[in-house]
């Protein structure tokens, strides 16, 4: 049955609750945009250095697992063995030379090919696999993957565009602005899960409005906030966007402080290394990146995340944090990196409050399912030069829409 | 080589101290989280994860008390969230022989347990792990000069609002 996308008469400048707890939609979705012509962050190569070495990961809902293999090409497979579905790889990383099902043992080759049966004739001419088998026919089922400065991505899809045109050049120029080719150093990850529809984590770094009156710790110390320099930028399609902002590092002025609820008022940082900043890229303190459908490029100060934002059924989402520096790091950048990810993460100062509304806002859509979301700041679908806008959003849900009906 | 007697007083010590963090915490007194550290008393927590790969990454990092101050005062002014009770179950005390807790402090590893009650949910377990904590005596009061807190699961339930 096609799934009803209810969107009512304003269009993009509302997003009926539905699309956030559905349970059709959500299959529509993992059908439609992760099986479907969509590049989706899988790891970094740097994860993945050696030949053999592999971490899971997901491609929508989808496990997958990212390989080197033999000759160092990455590859990615979805952890399924093809003979009765049991996953064949079980830990979160490691080293492998084969992968093997635990259930029968076939056992697959770092290429994914299927490499070895036990008791594939029989025993004494007994029994075994049938005459018709076709053990190339059974290899790991494989996604493309494409690779750009050591960020590692995979597509279902035979006929998607190559990831720099995926991108535009907008979009590109933003990722090339962190991930510039230099070698990429791992310092660490961070897991959550959120009860909230994965695309409202993904809307929420499309949201410039909410950072500067959600966000009292952004605000109090001048790192993100409605009077400083910002733009949005969305691509061509609507479908990915960047915000830029350029902090000022000074407390808010009376008129900002008065329009903030709760601003942290006269609470000063008494050792201030926790917001330390050293300047290492042009254009903004602070860039942040949804590339279509779900990966988060964070650059925030010097924090470095990947955040992907893996879909946990429609009414959940894991958020996976895959923090990163460059192998040229000096150690007092590194502990920048290290001493500004206290605003981060399940327990980060800014990320605490995202949560938080996330969940409340998932459990109002589920209350109210005929109800509808309202986008009405700014209008239209474009870039702006200021925060007070909505427009990424509703570009979003306008590609969205698209790809779903 | 400390007496018999000396290790008890001491264990006694250090059960008291424990029992007293847990307790404050508990209540909500996320204010007088900071007196539980000396001055240059560090707090981090990371999962098994980064911390069997030696990734410097951590959920929370705070070197020194002035940073477990900003971090404490941050969530009392600037961090929005539902209020919640938390209850943490600490056991397993273990010291470690060799430090002298007037000087370079004790080693102890402990196990623990958060559980958190929000709003109309059922209590759940948002995390188990274990500790490596560094003890000192300073001005007759037993304090942390270290705690570094392992959390089993690489995947958290929710969000760590304070610190455990």
């Amino acid at each position: 049955m096609k799934p009803s996308m209810p969107w009512p008469s304003e269009g993009v400048r509302r997003v009926p609750a539905v699309v956030y707890t559905d349970e059709a939609i959500y299959q529509r979705e993992q059908e439609r945009i992760f099986r479907g012509k969509t590049w989706n962050y899988v790891g970094l190569a740097a994860e993945v250095a050696n030949p053999g070495d592999f971490i899971q990961s997901h491609v929508g809902s989808i496990p997958v697992v990212l390989v080197r293999d033999r000759e160092g090409l990455l590859r990615v497979f979805v952890n399924r063995c093809t003979h009765r579905n049991a996953q064949v790889c079980h830990e979160q990383r490691g080293h492998a030379k084969v992968f093997t099902c635990p259930y029968h043992q076939w056992s697959f080759g770092l290429d994914g090919r299927l490499a070895g049966i036990p008791f594939r004739r029989g025993i004494n001419g007994k029994g075994g696999m049938s005459s018709c088998f076709k053990a190339e026919e059974h290899g790991l089922e494989p996604l493309r993957v494409t690779e750009r400065h050591g960020v590692v991505f995979a597509s279902f899809a035979e006929d998607v565009e190559p990831l720099e045109a995926y991108m535009g050049p907008t979009i590109l120029a933003y990722f090339d602005r962190v991930c510039d080719g230099r070698p990429l150093r791992v310092i660490g990850s961070m897991r959550h899960r959120v009860e909230a529809n994965w695309k409202l984590q993904i809307e929420n770094l499309k949201d410039p409005f909410h950072a500067a009156l959600l966000h009292s710790f952004f605000v109090t110390f001048g790192i993100w906030r409605s009077d400083q320099d910002t733009h949005v930028e969305v691509d061509e399609p609507g479908r990915s966007s960047v915000l830029v902002s350029t902090a000022s590092f000074t407390r808010a002025t009376q008129s900002v402080v008065e329009q903030q609820s709760d601003s942290g008022g006269d609470f000063r940082l008494e050792d201030s290394r926790i917001i330390a900043h050293q300047r290492e890229y042009e254009h903004g303190t602070g860039a942040i990146l949804t590339l279509w459908p779900n990966l988060i490029v964070l650059q925030q100060l010097n924090c470095l995340a990947m955040r992907h934002v893996r879909p946990d059924g429609p009414n959940a989402c894991v958020k996976s944090w895959t923090f990163f520096g460059y192998e040229s790091d000096t150690p007092e950048l590194l502990e920048k990196r290290l001493l500004q990810a206290n605003m981060l993460g399940p327990s980060g100062l800014v990320t605490i409050d995202d949560n938080e509304v996330l969940a409340i806002s998932q459990a109002g859509a589920r209350s109210a399912p005929d109800s509808s979301a309202v986008l009405e700041a700014g209008a239209g679908t474009g870039s702006a030069d200021h925060m007070l806008t909505e427009s990424a959003i509703r570009a979003f849900y306008q590609y969205y829409q698209k790809i779903m009906e | 080589m400390p007496t018999l007697s000396e290790r008890y007083l001491l264990r006694d010590e250090v059960e008291h101290l424990y029992a007293h963090y847990c307790a404050t915490l508990d209540d909500g007194r996320i204010d007088f989280w900071p007196d539980f550290f000396v001055e240059d008393g560090q707090y981090r927590l990371t999962t098994r994860d980064n911390h069997e790969r030696s990734m410097p990454l951590s959920l929370i990092l705070c070197r020194g008390q002035a940073m477990i101050r900003d971090r404490a005062l941050a969530l009392q002014k600037t961090v929005m969230f539902r209020s919640r009770r938390q209850r943490r179950m600490l056991s397993g005390i273990h010291l470690l022989d060799g430090g002298d807790v007037e000087r370079e402090g004790v080693r102890a590893r402990t196990s623990f347990v958060l559980y958190e009650s929000l709003g109309d949910d059922p209590t759940r377990v948002i995390a188990s792990g274990c500790t490596h904590d560094v003890l000192v005596r300073r001005d007759g009061e037993l304090k942390f000069s270290q705690r570094l807190l392992v959390i089993d699961a690489s995947v958290m339930p929710d969000s760590l609002v304070f610190p455990i």
